[in-house]
């Protein structure tokens, strides 16, 4: 028997509300994810699969646009006229709930909407209308489904490949604990069903979520912020009762997300080795030659003279722009929080001197509250912290290192 | 901490240079300008914290294969001994501290004695230089306030104060309680706001176009079901207007059947009846000809018959005689020419001969020579006068070599009269050149000599030879005479042969006597000649004879037709064979074709008649089957030409239906059927243009709906550009995002400055009293008008430097105060300070540069005790160039002076 060919959609989020001050950005944002779907729908076609699975979130909230919705209909239309079977299971993004987006759009004939907590199954059938598998599936109804609906399917009774579609939290998966726990499960739950492939939805790494049960999660079809680094996609997999599955990564994502670390030393105490050192370190880190569009963020690190200069957001928007287009980047931002001031503290710390007062004055304010209301600001712009002192604390963190970089007169020998 | 011995391996300009016993309380140190007492101090800081910066140490010696590197041997403030040792070479640094019979490894690290004052600070301030003071005297009374006051002079760090005022100008740009100014965080407010206008505005555009959406679709709907009736009443109308002409031909088609009583009848009728009737009366005019031709032509042919007679007859029984003779007649005379043109040419060959006969005969030619002429043979003529003429020739040689044996030449002997003058000469020119020795007139006389007796010699010779030529000259003449005469009696026999060969013909004697080839030549030709008119008179004679024969044939085939034997009469014998010849073929070809005519012709044509008054018959009858009312044959044909193409129209017509509609029973029962459809359509014209004007307007109402739907579709068009609500939300969350750092920042710069704030109140509070005391002791011991160092504040309530006079005034360190007294106030609190800093730890060194210099010489020796004073806790350095100042301390504290 022929095997069954699908491919295994998850998180398209589409209309995501992205980060960025940029409206330039956020909008090529938007429609890197269309073009990621889009693209993922070329290569339905192109392998001529039996269906396409949709395991959840395919949109990212009912504020859904109506430019999006067409968007999303045309494209059902064109697995349609492919003779594209498509099963979507909603998700906690795009609840099937009635009123919701996902029960109200006037989907094509070919479009299967698992909306519902309770699973059901669906035939699926070849060109000649022959049987040749099953997808079991269930959705979420609303946007804060707590339930374990993986436990609530039946196991496969049938000789014909058996496919699980969900939109869930396996709590063991990577990453999970990044994620809102919804429609949560173990792998154990996936297990005991006996299905040949679990479509699985909702956490944004791409995995196998165990050795024992072929359960994968596509991860996101595009990244969404500088944490979902790296290509972004859809799986490809062909299913048969005898042979284990063995998904193929397809990368659609047009724009990729990308994370470099660079450490900057003492001795760079100029913009110009600094943008040079950036440049080579996001080239070595980065393959930036894959014909795609980037977004890196960087995070510098390490002691340099230059740390109070990148303090200032000038400054840093300077440095920025100069790396940018030296790598002809779409974006790039540059997080110097970790980049410190060349600043001995220890060697101040037993001196007398005004730096030793404030040192000894920081390392009692962790537990001495009445200090803490001592030195409190009158005023606090955070005035929606729940609770101040903590709030104040926090605020500490690396704090002795500023103001011995404020203090300390930078001069020659003196580091 | 003092140092009691220091070896120099190489430091800066310094290179093996040993301080063997240093003073361990004040060093007063004497050197010129640039001697070495910024090396020495930066060697005593290197020796407590190493070497700074390693890369490119600014003290590395001269010399290239030296690097840095000393020992010193030091005196603790408890007594206890110890060492120290650093290098720094190119690649490495190296450092041992040996301490209480312990022996540490310091690599480039402080010492650990040291480490309560950080490098930095001992730096700023544990040299005390004329610099610090000119710096000090650029500050401001507030920079000065917040150096003594706030960092105890050091320079090493800012004032707190300056860095809380930037913090809070910072914290202030970002955040601020009020609403003055133009913070970040302001900024960022009205950002927001705008944002959440956008996405208000983003969300109303994103409902409006759902609602152009929903109106799009109900208008699709709408157009939907209008399209659907236009297509009806489309249909029904194309419908209407395809059946409507089908329906009218039907209907004409049945008019025509009703205007014809006998399809069938007419239908028989042949194609083009006038033609018809004209072909078939054609036929029986043609069949009348016809009968009427062959009359005519058998009387001609009868002629023909009649006109062949018995004369024609006769003439024909001599055709093949005449036909023989007719082709000879031409060769026949013909031929009687050339015998007469043989018998003239003969006649003149033999004028020829008798012309040659002239030339050798002695007389005229006759008829009777021939034969002597043809009996001459004519080689053994040509050999016999060959022969003649040889013997000739010899006996004319033999007469001429008789004639010339008596010239015969022979050379004469050589006079003796010139042989003996010659001898005689050569003796006599012999003579005297031998006599005289002469050698060429001796030569010459030999030479004469010689020749005279050669010619002698040769004289006889030759006579002997002329001799014996004569004898045989003689015997040969006898000899030719006798061949000469031989020769002349063969001639005269050859002659003789020749004659005889001309028998009977009188050959001149004069030809006979001398005879040569010229005769030869002629007789040759009249042979020649001879033979000729002996051929041509036999070939005529010959020719004649046959002539005769032929001749009489030709005359009497002639007289039968009374003609002369000639070519006219001949041509006129084959005029009459020709004419009986014409009329015997006219005859037999008549009665040939009589026969045919007879046979086949008359027959014919009288069928051909029968068939077409058939014909003619039988169309009378069709017609009046067709059109039977007709009166006559004229009236029934015109009437049933009508008829055909009544029926030929019908048959037309129907055809031309059923091939444009092949469905054409479909389409009658559609016509049946059009009637009785619930479209309120009837199958007329004048209902489908009803139906077309409805139509119309149904096409209006659909075009507004299509207009209506188009302007909805672009508008939707163009609201795929519209921001949509994610757009501004992903601002919102940005600026949120950005709003909350910069409120952390400044609520961390706000703590930051309040912390800085506490630590400077704390520090002053800490430190002050007891620098402000200790300086205050060591004022009053150099000027002991100024009791006490305090602080005073002023109305804002900055805290400034004070000293209290003998008074207790306070006064503030400032001008009026004399430079001398503030120098003094400096030093005071410096030493204060070093002392504090150091508390109960190890009492680093100090040094001093030039600090005494302004100094009046009341106030020196005083400073100079203070200083004493301050050397019992530390060891001080006390650098000068100028001689009488280290010659006035040295008396004044007893100390020696190291130059360098």
């Amino acid at each position: 028997m022929a095997s069954l060919r699908l491919i295994h959609i998850a998180d398209a989020h589409l209309d995501t509300p992205f980060y960025g001050r940029e409206e330039s950005l956020r909008r090529r944002l938007r429609e890197a994810c269309r073009e990621a779907f889009k693209n993922a729908v070329d290569e339905a076609i192109d392998r001529d699969v039996h269906a396409v699975l949709i395991a959840g979130d395919l949109f990212d909230n009912d504020r859904l646009s109506f430019a999006t919705e067409q968007f999303i209909l045309v494209e059902m239309e064109r697995m349609k006229e492919a003779g594209i079977r498509v099963l979507y299971a909603t998700g906690n993004h795009d609840p099937g709930r009635a009123n919701y987006r996902a029960h109200d759009l006037a989907w094509p004939e070919n479009v299967h909407l698992f909306r519902s907590a309770n699973p059901e199954t669906v035939p699926l059938h070849d060109s000649g209308g022959q049987k040749i598998g099953y997808v079991t599936g269930a959705g979420h109804n609303s946007a804060k489904e707590g339930s374990n609906l993986a436990a609530l399917y039946e196991p496969s009774s049938d000789e014909l490949p058996h496919i699980g579609l969900l939109h869930a939290q396996v709590l063991s998966a990577a990453g999970a604990e990044a994620h809102e726990r919804y429609a949560p499960c173990t792998v154990s739950d996936l297990v005991g069903k006996q299905y040949n492939y679990w479509a699985l939805g909702h956490i944004h790494i791409r995995q196998r979520v165990g050795d024992d049960v072929p359960g994968w999660y596509a991860g996101n079809i595009q990244g969404r912020n500088p944490g979902e680094t790296g290509p972004k996609g859809v799986l490809y997999v062909e299913i048969d009762r005898v042979s284990a599955p063995e998904p193929e990564f397809i990368p659609v994502a047009p724009v990729i997300w990308d994370k470099a670390d660079v450490s900057v030393s003492r001795s760079i105490s100029q913009l110009e080795p600094l943008v040079n050192r950036l440049v080579g370190d996001i080239k070595a880190q980065v393959a930036l030659d894959d014909g795609l569009e980037h977004l890196i963020r960087v995070d510098l690190s390490g002691e340099s003279p230059l740390a109070g200069e990148l303090n200032r957001h000038d400054n840093l928007e300077d440095l920025c722009e100069r790396v940018r287009t030296e790598l002809d980047l779409a974006w790039l931002e540059i997080k110097p929080g970790a980049l410190l001031p060349p600043v001995d503290v220890e060697k101040f710390r037993e001196s007398r001197t005004v730096l030793a007062e404030i040192f000894e004055i920081m390392d009692r304010l962790p537990q001495d509250d009445e200090l803490l209301e001592d030195i409190c600001p009158m005023h606090i712009a955070r005035s929606d912290v729940p609770d101040k002192k903590a709030y104040l604390r926090s605020l500490l963190e690396g704090l002795d290192r500023q103001a011995a970089s404020l203090l300390v007169r930078d001069k020659p020998g003196t580091h | 901490m003092r140092i009691k011995k220091l070896d120099i391996d190489a430091f800066g300009h310094f290179t093996d240079r040993s301080f063997p016993e240093l003073p361990t309380g004040l060093v007063l140190i004497h050197g010129e300008n640039e001697a070495g007492k910024s090396t020495l101090f930066s060697l005593l800081k290197a020796m407590l914290y190493g070497f700074y910066p390693v890369a490119d140490y600014p003290y590395r010696p001269w010399h290239v294969d030296r690097y840095p590197e000393f020992r010193a041997s030091l005196v603790m403030d408890d007594g206890t001994e110890a060492g120290i040792h650093r290098k720094l070479t190119k690649m490495s640094v190296s450092g041992t501290f040996r301490h209480n019979d312990q022996i540490r490894e310091l690599s480039n690290h402080d010492l650990p004695v040291v480490r309560h004052v950080p490098m930095e600070l001992y730096d700023s301030l544990y040299a005390l230089t004329q610099k610090n003071k000119r710096e000090l005297e650029q500050r401001t009374r507030r920079e000065i306030d917040d150096l003594l006051l706030g960092d105890l002079g050091s320079d090493v760090l800012r004032p707190a104060r300056e860095v809380v005022e930037e913090l809070e100008s910072e914290g202030s740009s970002l955040w601020r309680p009020d609403k003055r100014g133009q913070p970040a965080d302001k900024r960022l407010r009205e950002a927001l706001r705008e944002a959440g206008k956008a996405r208000k505005d983003a969300a109303k555009i994103d409902g409006e176009i759902r609602e152009k959406a929903r109106q799009l679709w109900a208008l699709e709907k709408q157009i939907e079901d209008g399209k659907e009736k236009l297509g009806k009443i489309n249909a029904k109308i194309r419908t209407g207007e395809k059946l409507i002409p089908l329906r009218r031909k039907l209907e004409q088609i049945a008019e025509w059947r009703r205007g014809v009583a006998d399809m069938e009848a007419v239908k028989k009728l042949p194609d083009g009846l006038e033609s018809e009737k004209k072909r078939i009366q054609g036929d029986l005019a043609d069949a009348e000809e016809s009968i009427r031709k062959l009359d005519g032509e058998k009387q001609k042919l009868n002629e023909d018959i009649l006109r062949f007679s018995d004369e024609h007859r006769r003439v024909l029984s001599y055709k093949s005689k005449i036909t023989n003779l007719a082709l000879k007649i031409s060769a026949h005379e013909k031929e009687q020419k050339d015998i007469e043109g043989l018998k003239l040419k003969a006649e003149k060959s033999e004028s020829e001969l008798q012309r040659l006969s002239g030339e050798i005969l002695s007389s005229d030619w006759d008829e009777a020579f021939s034969d002597s002429l043809r009996s001459i043979v004519l080689p053994d003529l040509k050999t016999r006068i060959y022969e003649y003429e040889r013997y000739r020739r010899e006996a004319g040689d033999i007469e001429s070599e008789l004639k010339n044996t008596s010239d015969v030449f022979m050379m004469s002997p050589i006079s003796g009269r010139v042989i003996l003058a010659g001898g005689l000469t050569g003796l006599a020119l012999l003579l005297p050149g031998l006599l005289f020795s002469y050698p060429v007139l001796s030569g010459a006389g030999i030479a004469l000599c010689l020749l005279a007796v050669s010619g002698l010699v040769l004289n006889s010779h030759l006579r002997r030879q002329r001799e014996s030529a004569k004898e045989k000259e003689k015997e040969r003449k006898v000899k030719l005479q006798e061949s000469l005469d031989g020769v002349k009696s063969r001639m005269k026999g050859t002659a003789g042969a020749i004659r005889d060969n001309f028998g009977a013909m009188p050959v001149a004697g004069s030809l006979l006597e001398n005879p040569d080839m010229d005769l030869y030549q002629v007789v040759e030709s009249m042979r020649r000649i001879l033979g000729e008119v002996d051929v041509l008179r036999e070939e005529a004679e010959s020719r004649h004879e046959e002539w005769k024969k032929t001749h009489a044939d030709f005359q009497a085939l002639t007289s039968e037709f009374a003609e002369e034997p000639s070519s006219e009469g001949i041509g006129r014998i084959q005029q009459h064979l020709g004419d009986a010849e014409k009329a015997k073929d006219d005859f037999e070809r008549a009665r040939q074709r009589t026969s045919e005519i007879e046979r086949d012709d008359y027959p014919k044509a009288k069928e051909k008649y029968a068939k077409a008054a058939e014909e003619n018959e039988d169309l009378k009858a069709k017609l009046s089957d067709a059109a039977p009312g007709a009166p006559a044959f004229d009236d029934a044909l015109n009437e049933a030409k009508k008829l055909q193409n009544t029926v030929r129209r019908i048959a037309d017509a129907e055809e031309q239906l059923e091939e444009n509609n092949p469905d054409l029973e479909e389409l009658k029962a559609e016509i049946k059927e059009y009637e009785r459809s619930e479209e309120n359509i009837r199958l007329s014209l004048e209902e489908i243009e009803v139906a077309k004007i409805r139509l119309n307007d149904l096409n209006e109402k659909l075009a507004d709906l299509r207009e209506k739907r188009g302007n909805l579709k672009a508008e939707l068009e163009q609201s795929r550009d519209q921001v949509s609500v994610g757009e501004p939300e992903g601002e919102i969350e940005a600026l949120l995002e950005e709003q909350e750092a910069v409120r952390t920042k400044r609520d961390r710069l706000a703590l930051l400055a309040n912390i800085l704030r506490k630590a400077d109140r704390d520090f002053r509070d800490k430190h002050q009293p007891d620098v402000l005391k200790g300086a205050g002791k060591y004022l009053s011991g150099i000027a002991k008008k100024y009791k006490k160092l305090t602080t005073i504040n002023d109305v804002e309530g900055r805290e400034s430097l004070a000293v209290l006079d003998e008074k207790g005034t306070p006064l503030k360190v400032e001008f009026p105060l004399s430079g001398g007294t503030l120098d003094q106030i400096y030093l005071s609190f410096r030493l204060a300070v070093v002392d504090h800093l150091d508390g109960d730890q190890e009492h680093l060194p100090l040094l001093l540069d030039e600090t005494l210099i302004n100094w009046d010489d009341e106030r020196m020796i005083q400073g100079a005790k203070i200083l004493l004073e301050a050397a019992r806790r530390r060891q001080i350095f006390f650098f000068t160039c100028h001689g009488w100042v280290a010659e006035s301390l040295c008396k004044t504290t007893g100390s020696d002076v190291v130059k360098i």
